[in-house]
């Protein structure tokens, strides 16, 4: 968000190198976390053939509307680590004449995508009240684990314990 | 400059920026390697696509699509942000850490067991000699340590992962650079192939060059602080004791400085370049060999009196002539393949700009 500054007066809080250098920190490490989150969501919704880096990051900037900004380069780095740490498997195929390599996520990733927005979810609804926003999670559809915050989806009938801590979860639906 | 030459060279540049500061572990893996350039420019050429809105691609607009990347220092640090923080250290290499802290204690301690071993019997009374022992045996270990430190660290710092070492023992000696276009690589795919297999009998693997260097470099320390001559058990023969202490620590010297340079090879990654440097310094200490080995028959202090008056009779003098010169022609030998091994290097060319 701060990248996308583009005009402020001289004299604003914001150009004080201070100021700039402690709210560009904040958003660095706010964004490390929700890059990869962001990232798996948007790979989660290319099950079957997967998606290449270019796609993604035109889908992340479709669907944040250009709030999360992912510097180009630095989406790489991060599907790699995550394909390195068995989260993602890949494919190379060769489309629109050069090649490209499909991510999908891999039974692990799926797990960890869910329990990243379930984590996160719980998050947003725990702080909310403190930065004035409502947070509405979509409880009819999924439970978040009180244990570890990991979102199950409720129409699944073949859970009935956590996939992330073993939880008993059966009669948690509402 | 044609146009889309003009385009092709602006992302090679890109790329080379991006390879120079990529972290060790995928710089020595051609595969890795070849992997991350390969999404890097299809992401640039699509962005040029997308900013030239279905017109001719410029210059202009591949300009803008590297400049969208973000900086090649900033991807290459984030490539390197592997592993889970642990006081500098990642967790992941920890355990070798341990591991390396134990073993190189136990030789230091082993080395200075020997040394008390010899000494007792000596001019030393037996306190002094297990007081030499403690002091020898902790400057010994806090080198160690010190040296072993600033390895993980500066291997942590490089995202390097243990499983990375095997990799590269896998990929021995495999060096090559890849960051032509595909088309041009398809064009010059023989040639590579053919310079590839005359660089891998060139440089060894990293890890070679790691063990060579800490190999050379303990046994120059060894001569070099604690020179054999100077053991109660050894002294009693030695006629002149500072000359032969003195030869054995200028080898000492040349065998710690070529310890240092395999390791500078080590560290050398893919730079080329760095590696003939480092191989030149190599020769020069090699060379150096040659007037020491000969100095053994010209000066008779060093060693010749002393064996003389051990194995009187003997023609001590002709022996140790034939010695000095077959050590000597060895170092040269040893020179002359290291000079090979330069200009081979240089024959099979860079494809990367060292």
């Amino acid at each position: 968000m701060f990248r996308n500054i583009k005009t402020m007066r001289p004299e604003a809080m914001i150009g004080t190198e201070q100021y700039r250098s402690y709210i560009e920190s904040f958003e660095s490490e706010l964004l490390r976390g929700i890059s990869t989150l962001s990232t798996l969501s948007i790979i989660s919704k290319h099950p079957e053939e997967g998606i290449y880096g270019y796609q993604l990051l035109k889908e992340l900037q479709e669907e944040t509307q250009r709030m999360l900004v992912i510097e180009e380069g630095t989406l790489y780095p991060i599907l790699r680590k995550l394909e390195r740490d068995g989260m993602l498997s890949s494919e190379k195929k060769h489309s629109g004449g050069r090649p490209r390599k499909y991510y999908k996520l891999t039974e692990e990733g799926v797990k960890l995508n869910d329990h990243m927005a379930g984590f996160f979810s719980k998050l947003l609804e725990a702080i909310a009240s403190l930065i004035e926003i409502e947070v509405k999670l979509p409880e009819k559809h999924f439970i978040y684990c009180p244990n570890c915050a990991n979102k199950i989806d409720v129409t699944d009938e073949e859970y009935r314990f956590c996939n992330i801590c073993g939880l008993n979860i059966e009669g948690l639906a509402k | 400059m044609s146009n889309i030459h003009e385009q092709e060279t602006l992302v090679k540049e890109f790329k080379e920026q991006v390879v120079k500061k990529l972290p060790i572990w995928i710089k020595t893996s051609s595969t890795e390697r070849k992997d991350v350039l390969e999404e890097l420019e299809s992401h640039i050429w699509d962005k040029a696509e997308e900013l030239a809105q279905g017109g001719t691609i410029t210059s202009l607009h591949v300009r803008e699509a590297i400049a969208l990347m973000g900086s090649p220092r900033e991807i290459a640090k984030e490539y390197g942000r592997r592993g889970t923080p642990k006081i500098y250290i990642t967790e992941e290499l920890f355990p070798w850490y341990y591991k390396s802290i134990i073993i190189i204690s136990s030789v230091i301690i082993f080395g200075h067991l020997l040394t008390m071993a010899f000494s007792f019997g000596g001019e030393n009374t037996a306190w002094q000699v297990v007081g030499e022992f403690f002091t020898g045996a902790t400057t010994g270990i806090v080198f160690g340590f010190v040296g072993v430190t600033i390895l993980f660290v500066q291997l942590s710092m490089n995202g390097f992962l243990p499983e990375d070492l095997k990799k590269m023992a896998a990929e021995k000696g495999t060096l090559d650079i890849t960051i032509e276009k595909p088309e041009v690589r398809l064009a010059k795919v023989e040639r590579k192939a053919e310079k590839k297999a005359k660089r891998k009998g060139v440089l060894e693997s990293q890890g070679s060059y790691i063990f060579m260097g800490i190999l050379a470099i303990s046994g120059g320390f060894f001569l070099l602080l604690y020179p054999i001559a100077t053991l109660p058990a050894i002294i009693d023969y030695v006629v002149e004791p500072e000359a032969f202490v003195q030869w054995l620590r200028l080898i000492g010297g040349l065998i710690l400085a070529q310890g240092a340079f395999r390791f500078g090879q080590a560290l050398a990654g893919d730079n080329l370049r760095i590696h003939q440097v480092m191989m030149v310094l190599h020769i020069a200490a090699s060379c150096l060999f040659i007037p020491l080995m000969l100095q053994l028959q010209y000066n008779p202090d060093i060693i010749i009196t002393t064996l003389e008056s051990i194995f009187s009779g003997a023609d001590i003098q002709l022996y140790v002539t034939i010695g000095s010169w077959i050590f000597a022609i060895g170092n040269l030998f040893e020179a002359i393949n290291e000079l090979r091994k330069i200009i081979q290097l240089e024959a099979t060319g860079f494809s990367q700009k060292g």
